[in-house]
């Protein structure tokens, strides 16, 4: 396959990128370092809810609520039942997949404004537990999660989580890109494009509703333990309404079934949040206006845009 | 108790019945959801607190309040909604959740030093009225009836008069009532108008008896969604009976349970509706077309 100037570009662009993203902890600061993994994990986090609601065109919003499945089954396996992270990690993250494929039973019948409604309300269901299961996850003032246990390697722990959520990252943009090349991804591009037609031409419509729901879910719910051992603390707060939004803005912003959009509007967003954190205000202003004029002016975001310039950076959605 | 249970859960439930009353206003004549509509409420509250703390009489507060939610509904018909008109419904339901931060943050704003909550100045002495054994705060009994009242005159407004009937017309069919010569577009801006009077009246009633603080737009948009759910989304008597089962629901949940599960009252019931009979008691099915 030959590559066209543009094409090269980005290549090489992603390639800078990672390099960047591989010596930057030794570069900077260590508060710089937590930032940027943060930003790593949004990345993820992007991607995940793209998958469902860009790729597959299902308006279901309750990936922030497989994040914190993830986060807090990994914690409470942690701090209570003593089980290692290594172990713990990957349970939380497969009952995030497990509990994402109850919620997509209700999204076989439900569409659209009504999907997009049981999904919040089943985020706020998960928070309000969060909440006042007060015995089992110590309420609305969250707890401590410890480092994981890095064994013998010689580096310091935060660089070491740093690099955990880099591989995680890119384990799920091979997963995804992958993934939508596919003939699954054929499916999901039928599901997202025309519904009713699906099942005339063979797609099982529950069975590929129910795999991207889990797998959605389960990149949640690993990216919710990396969240938690990158912030050392679980806040049932990270896991509400808010974070939904901001994921929402990032993937709007970003571009809605694209991994470049889904990297760029996270990272856009993570360093908008970043620079008006003390202002709280302005700062939800400032990403109510940021999506509105995305969302009436660019429909698809930069990675519209940029793929408007350069056609042939469009992301192929099947091999021929 | 359970009269008074079920006496405040009526004059809370008249009140997400006015603001559901407004969504479905919205949805039905625009084929939106506004997302927004509860930061419209919380708006509307603390203008009315702002009037009335400098010493304006609470009615004249009122109508203030609800004037300035009115053009910030014509506001977001302007901005977010004929843009997109064409749009998705994604689109549309992101463009509204955008407003509503945009509004939030102006909002929380405003309120600068006050602290995160400020306390609206009662209308009327605290001292419950007892009839036949049951108890009934003045102020509920007030905001009930003023809510009513204005859901009956809003009744009629769009069962009878001519802009009544030019709304109705637009929300069966945009197109044709463009045909007959109706301007559709002037009649979109006086649904967002409208939809956006009910709830700041909503707001401006209610902020009595609760705190007002910036967040106040969230719980008030969960239960009034809850409601509009439960009627069916496009069935304006819906939006009245589901927002006073609404509120009868949650004050006996919260009596009998405990008021931790107040909060949850809301979207428990939304998930059961969607899960049980999607279309709402009232509801007509949707219809889907390749």
């Amino acid at each position: 396959m030959t590559l066209d100037r543009p094409q090269r570009v980005l290549r090489l662009a992603a390639v800078a990128g990672l390099a960047v993203l591989v010596v930057a902890p030794w570069m900077v600061s260590l508060y710089k370092v937590h930032v940027l993994n943060v930003l790593i994990i949004n990345i993820i986090m992007a991607i995940s809810l793209n998958l469902i609601m860009g790729y597959s065109g299902q308006f279901a919003k309750a990936n922030v609520a497989f994040m914190g499945l993830g986060a807090y089954t990994m914690g409470l396996l942690v701090t209570r039942a003593d089980w290692s992270f290594w172990i713990a990690w990957p349970t939380g993250a497969l009952l995030a997949a497990a509990v994402g494929t109850l919620v997509a039973l209700p999204a076989l019948r439900l569409r659209g404004l009504y999907l997009a409604i049981i999904t919040i309300s089943f985020v706020l269901i998960v928070h309000w537990t969060f909440l006042h299961a007060r015995f089992l996850t110590g309420g609305a003032s969250g707890f401590s999660v410890p480092h994981p246990n890095y064994g013998g390697l010689p580096i310091p722990n935060t660089q070491a989580t740093y690099y955990l959520s880099l591989l995680t990252l890119l384990g799920a943009i091979w997963m995804v890109r992958n993934l939508v090349a596919s003939g699954f991804g054929r499916s999901l591009l039928c599901l997202a494009e025309q519904e009713l037609v699906a099942p005339a031409l063979g797609i099982n419509v529950y069975a590929t509703k129910i795999a991207v729901f889990a797998l959605s879910g389960l990149l949640a719910g690993f990216a919710g333990g990396l969240h938690a051992v990158t912030l050392q603390f679980i806040d049932p707060q990270n896991f509400w309404l808010l974070q939904l939004v901001i994921q929402l803005c990032m993937v709007a912003l970003g571009g809605v079934a694209s991994l470049l959009g889904s990297v760029l509007g996270a990272s856009i967003m993570t360093l908008l949040i970043e620079v008006l954190r003390a202002f709280k205000g302005l700062w939800e202003f400032a990403i109510g206006a940021i999506l509105l004029v995305t969302i009436v002016f660019f429909p698809r975001g930069i990675a519209g845009l940029i793929e408007h310039f350069f056609p042939t950076l469009r992301e192929r959605r099947h091999r021929p | 108790m359970f009269f008074d249970l079920l006496a405040s859960g009526i004059a809370l439930g008249s009140i997400y019945g006015l603001v559901a009353l407004g969504m479905v206003v919205v949805y039905k004549g625009a084929r939106a959801v506004n997302f927004a509509h509860g930061e419209v409420f919380a708006t509307a509250a603390f203008i009315g607190y702002l009037l009335t703390a400098n010493g304006l009489d609470y009615w004249a507060a009122l109508l203030l309040a609800i004037l300035v939610t009115t053009i910030l509904g014509i506001l977001i018909e302007r901005g977010a909604y004929r843009p997109l008109a064409d749009a998705s419904d994604l689109s549309l339901i992101i463009a509204t959740i955008a407003v509503s931060f945009m509004i939030k943050g102006v909002v929380r704003t405003s309120y600068g030093t006050r602290g995160d909550f400020v306390v609206y100045p009662p209308i009327f002495s605290f001292e419950p009225l007892i009839i036949q054994g049951v108890f009934i705060q003045r102020q509920h009994l007030v905001l009930g009836t003023v809510a009513v009242v204005c859901m009956i005159l809003f009744g009629l407004f769009f069962a009878l008069t001519r802009h009544g009937k030019m709304m109705q017309a637009v929300s069966e069919d945009k197109d044709a009532a463009a045909l007959v010569g109706i301007n559709v577009r002037l009649v979109f801006l006086w649904i967002w108008g409208i939809g956006s009077l009910l709830g700041g009246l909503a707001g401006v009633l209610m902020a009595p008896i609760t705190l007002v603080y910036p967040d106040m737009g969230l719980s008030i948009l969960v239960k009034s969604f809850a409601a509009a759910v439960l009627g069916g989304f496009d069935s304006l008597a819906g939006a009245v009976i589901g927002g006073l089962l609404m509120g009868i629901f949650e004050q006996m949940l919260s009596g009998y349970a405990g008021t931790m599960f107040q909060d949850i009252a809301g979207f428990s019931v939304i998930i059961l509706v969607l899960l049980v009979r999607p279309s709402g008691l009232f509801g007509s099915k949707e219809q889907t077309r390749v």
